[in-house]
């Protein structure tokens, strides 16, 4: 059964979305943030946040377009049946089977969110989308040989790390659908937001924005993916489709990701790490302050192992887990990109269930002795 | 007016898609994303070349772009463009000891009797190599080159008194990543040398006990300027595994 076509909407832009004060505000700080580099360049902060901003958008870029690139072929060659079929019928396996596919295919949390929205789009089960988009990031082969290298060779790190990440994801998974109910976590835009600029739809198909006569009112018909075969043809098929989708994409969550990187870049700039150790010398806030330096560091999760490991003998094991396996679910450029995918209270409810679970985890690790 | 605004909303697209891709051409030739990244990064970002191309070359010609340019889609672009003005005004600079005095988090970084990361044959010994197999270098004399830091808090802290020291960023991705390793200088360091110099450290390795941890040290040491290396930030090397 084919289902009722809808309106094509937009893309929500950057700043968009009717906030009339909104636009002039980040204007004036987008234009500000233009000008430091050439009028305070040679101060030391400036030059320290200019090569840790540049920094990761170049780590980020790559995954990002990938990941844009791997989410517009989807849209353009996976069905919505083609969706079910792969995927378990029960909830829990589906957000199980999810949870493991970073192991197949390692994403990086850059490249994870375009992904997970397309397939959310298709009609991914939340618990499975949720379940991929938390542990991918850390269940996969790149993260647990770098674990695996930082930590000496010893494999008690890696084990624990993308063990806990794996129930942790599951169950935050599993919860948050239970949680936020019929009203559903993604945004009320996810499954239509196959458009661009302009009204026009992005695959190239030539169909137009709001409801058009001609019955072609773009939608993905269940069996096909996006553009069936008449815009293939005039179009030169789902190749081009699916960059036209990428560059949808990549205009929609780079701007997310270029904030994130930003306020990652001040955090870095300003703070001392050192104030850190001393606070987590602390027993009780070990894991608490090791879990706000992952949030507040953004790093990669091919990469927070070393940094971790820097901290051997300065912080308990416990701690050292704790900033491993919450910083690849949940930091300031995740924050901001989350919004993307899921509706602000399903953010909220997803960090709540993200930090209690790490927090269990530690604990019990602490109380282990660890 | 008008037109202007079509001609940008038209031609949006294919600016940041051409910016990016000139700019990591540019990084990639000149060398200068050595600045930001760890030289095995380079296929990564080859592949992002080979992902933008296409990119590039379908957003000249994308249909439907015929409307007026928005603010919001201008907000979005320029968003995306920001970071461009940020590295090539970061020109070839390199993480020095403004970030050197915010990441030393003490003596709990030497990773006494760790998995030796010892330089292959031919190649010089560097900080990494002493900091991931300190045992093996202790007593012998070593020349190691870094970046010069004549007052840290931290390292103060520690020793008890100022104390100049050698250090040098670890990368496993890119620079804010790195994580510093430093070594003491015991022994004059000369007056004429400036925070943040390129110099090269000859010593015997030492392991001082400090602030509840270890610190290495180079004893007897003799410094003397150098050239900036042609990598500036040391990495970790993978093939151990």
């Amino acid at each position: 059964m084919q289902p009722t076509p809808r309106p094509v909407q937009p893309a929500r832009a950057f700043g968009g979305g009717g906030r009339t004060l909104l636009l002039p505000i980040m204007t004036v700080l987008v234009g500000a943030a233009a000008v430091l580099p050439i009028v305070a360049g040679n101060r030391d902060e400036v030059r320290n946040f200019s090569l840790i901003f540049s920094s990761i958008m170049l780590e980020a870029m790559p995954f990002m377009l990938l990941g844009t690139l791997a989410a517009g072929l989807i849209e353009a060659f996976v069905s919505r049946q083609r969706m079910a079929s792969l995927l378990p019928r029960r909830k829990w396996a589906a957000a199980c089977a999810a949870a493991a596919l970073g192991i197949v295919f390692p994403v990086c949390e850059c490249a994870i969110v375009p992904v997970v929205r397309r397939l959310a789009a298709k009609g991914l089960p939340p618990a499975a989308a949720v379940a991929y988009l938390l542990a991918g990031p850390i269940v996969n082969p790149v993260v647990a040989a770098s674990t695996l290298l930082a930590y000496n060779l010893d494999p008690v790190p890696m084990a624990l790390r993308l063990c806990f990440g794996y129930l942790i994801a599951v169950a935050v998974a599993l919860l948050l659908g239970k949680m936020c109910g019929r009203s559903g976590i993604f945004i009320a835009k996810l499954g239509q937001e196959h458009a661009h600029d302009h009204g026009r739809c992005a695959c190239g198909c030539g169909h137009g924005g709001g409801g058009e006569k001609d019955g072609l009112a773009h939608h993905h018909h269940d069996g096909e993916g996006c553009c069936g075969s008449r815009s293939r043809e005039k179009e030169g098929g789902r190749l081009t489709a699916a960059c036209n989708h990428a560059l949808d994409d990549f205009m929609a969550t780079a701007p997310y990701l270029v904030a994130g990187a930003a306020i990652a870049a001040i955090a870095q700039t300003c703070l001392e790490r050192r104030v850190f150790v001393d606070l987590a010398a602390m027993p009780l806030f070990s894991s608490a302050v090791m879990m706000l330096l992952a949030v507040l560091l953004n790093l990669c999760s091919e990469a927070d192992a070393f940094i971790a490991a820097s901290f051997r003998g300065l912080v308990p094991f416990s701690a050292q887990m704790a900033f491993l396996v919450l910083g690849p679910m949940f930091d300031i450029k995740l924050l901001l990109m989350y919004r993307l995918l899921f509706r602000m209270e399903a953010v909220i409810a997803l960090v709540g269930l993200v930090v209690l679970g790490v927090t269990v985890m530690a604990m019990g690790l602490a109380m282990g002795g660890l | 007016m008008d037109a202007l605004m079509r001609l940008l909303g038209r031609w949006r697209l294919a600016a940041v898609c051409t910016a990016w891709l000139v700019t990591l051409l540019s990084l990639i030739g000149g060398g200068g994303y050595r600045s930001f990244l760890t030289p095995g990064f380079l296929p990564v970002l080859l592949l992002a070349i080979i992902v933008l191309f296409p990119l590039a070359f379908l957003s000249l010609f994308r249909r439907g772009s015929g409307g007026r340019l928005t603010g919001a889609e201008a907000l979005g672009a320029a968003i995306v463009l920001l970071p461009l003005a940020y590295i090539h005004s970061a020109g070839d600079a390199v993480l020095a000891s403004g970030a050197f005095n915010t990441r030393f988090v003490g003596g709990g970084t030497v990773m006494t009797g760790g998995e030796p990361q010892t330089a292959a044959q031919g190649e010089p010994i560097t900080l990494l190599d002493l900091f991931t197999d300190a045992d093996a270098h202790v007593g012998t004399t070593v020349s190691v080159v870094g970046m010069l830091s004549r007052e840290n808090r931290q390292v103060e802290i520690l020793m008890g008194r100022k104390t100049p020291v050698l250090f040098r960023f670890v990368i496993t991705c890119c620079a804010a990543d790195a994580a510093p390793v430093a070594v003491v200088l015991d022994g004059p360091v000369g007056a004429g040398l400036a925070d943040d110099s390129w110099v090269e450290a000859r010593g015997v390795v030492r392991i001082r006990e400090a602030g509840g941890g270890a610190i290495l040290a180079l004893e007897n040491v003799v410094v003397k300027e150098t050239a900036r290396p042609k990598e500036p930030y040391l990495a970790m090397r993978w093939g151990v595994l």
